[in-house]
């Protein structure tokens, strides 16, 4: 299967510290991968260089098979882990400046991940899911062929969690993939076709999470507690 | 439905729906839903769903016609021999459960016939495998 996305030695430096030590990848169409690591390893600098926020200063990001440029940009939807919406809109508003954004918004997706959210009620009212629940919907409901999520659901109660996981799941299509990163092992784990472990801006393991319980038995979360528990944090 | 951490997820949603074909919840010829919306019930990713219907659909358990759906096989004697299939794994485990505390296989026997009509046990001798 050709990668939708193939990131080669990618490098980044950050006042003088490395942050990013020669990052190899790839991500396989239609993949949920799920990007898991300690706080400071790296995880939302390589989310902001591959959405092309921060210009890497080594390696390549290769989209499709080519060099991803400024023209990608459409194709990428990146979330950061802050919303990015003007918070004096009500709900409606804000999805309708959002679609003028991105033409081709798709709504019904939209509010399969979103549920049910006070459509009259300004941004900067909603309680902290129901605001995280509006961003990943938005941002899901983009076409894009690259999802890159940042610490998603945090604010979410975990039964809420589950049903907002299996409506974005079900968002995956041949032609997309979705980079997120977590600390909720535990709950997203079910949703995850692939998992990436990052330390101190490297790849320390990069496998199929069904591959993981087949071949060693273990979860995604215990393989995680083995890796990092010695003390990384 | 709340996955054990260990066993591939294909594997238990596998086991969960044989379990409805041979109960009633899954009847014989009936139609299943499609990969996208048992997805999303079982809170699990495509792909993993997709491998679950397409390793039921080995087993003969689900047959797909195209354009239409996936349904339940029709085939009463394959549904049958399922549930004679899940009923050894089930003999399998609470033996081999038994072997571990060290009772022999007629003392197992024993102890089940003294059992009679108490259907929790073989259950609880599953999950703990």
């Amino acid at each position: 299967m050709d990668s939708l996305l193939e990131v080669r030695g990618l490098c980044k430096y950050l006042d003088g510290q490395i942050v990013l030590g020669a990052c190899s990848f790839s991500l396989a169409p239609g993949h949920i991968t799920g990007l898991l690591g300690p706080n400071g390893a790296g995880k939302s600098t390589l989310l902001r260089t591959i959405a092309g926020l921060w210009r890497p200063d080594g390696g390549e990001i290769l989209l499709h098979g080519r060099p991803i440029s400024r023209r990608d940009r459409p194709k990428v939807a990146y979330m950061a882990d802050h919303t990015l919406l003007p918070r004096e809109l009500t709900v409606r508003q804000a999805v309708r400046w959002y679609r003028d954004l991105f033409p081709g918004l798709d709504l019904d997706r939209f509010r399969a991940v979103s549920g049910n959210l006070p459509e009259g009620e300004p941004v900067s009212r909603l309680s902290k899911g129901q605001a995280e629940r509006l961003d990943l919907g938005l941002l899901l409901a983009r076409d894009a062929d690259l999802y890159l999520l940042d610490e998603p659901l945090g604010g979410v109660d975990p039964v809420e969690r589950a049903k907002i996981l299996s409506a974005a799941a079900g968002v995956m299509e041949d032609h997309n993939a979705l980079l997120m990163a977590t600390h909720l092992v535990h709950d997203i784990e079910p949703i995850l076709d692939d998992v990436l472990f990052l330390r101190a801006g490297y790849v320390v393991l990069s496998a199929s999470a069904e591959g993981l319980r087949q071949r060693e038995g273990v979860s995604v979360e215990e393989k995680y507690m083995e890796v990092f528990g010695g003390g990384d944090r | 439905m709340q996955f054990s951490n260990s066993v591939p997820i294909y594997l238990q949603v596998m086991e969960d729906m044989k379990r409805e074909m041979v109960t009633g919840g899954l009847p014989a010829g009936s139609r299943v839903d499609s990969v996208r919306a048992l997805a999303a019930r079982y809170g699990i990713n495509l792909n993993t769903m997709q491998r679950v219907c397409s390793e039921l659909e080995r087993e003969g358990l689900l047959e797909t016609r195209r354009g239409v759906g996936s349904f339940v096989t029709g085939d009463w004697e394959r549904l049958s021999a399922l549930r004679e299939e899940m009923a050894q794994t089930l003999v399998e485990a609470y033996l081999k459960g038994m072997a571990g505390l060290g009772f022999s296989r007629l003392e197992a026997a024993e102890r089940l016939s003294g059992e009679e009509g108490d259907g929790g046990q073989s259950a609880g001798s599953q999950r703990a495998l």
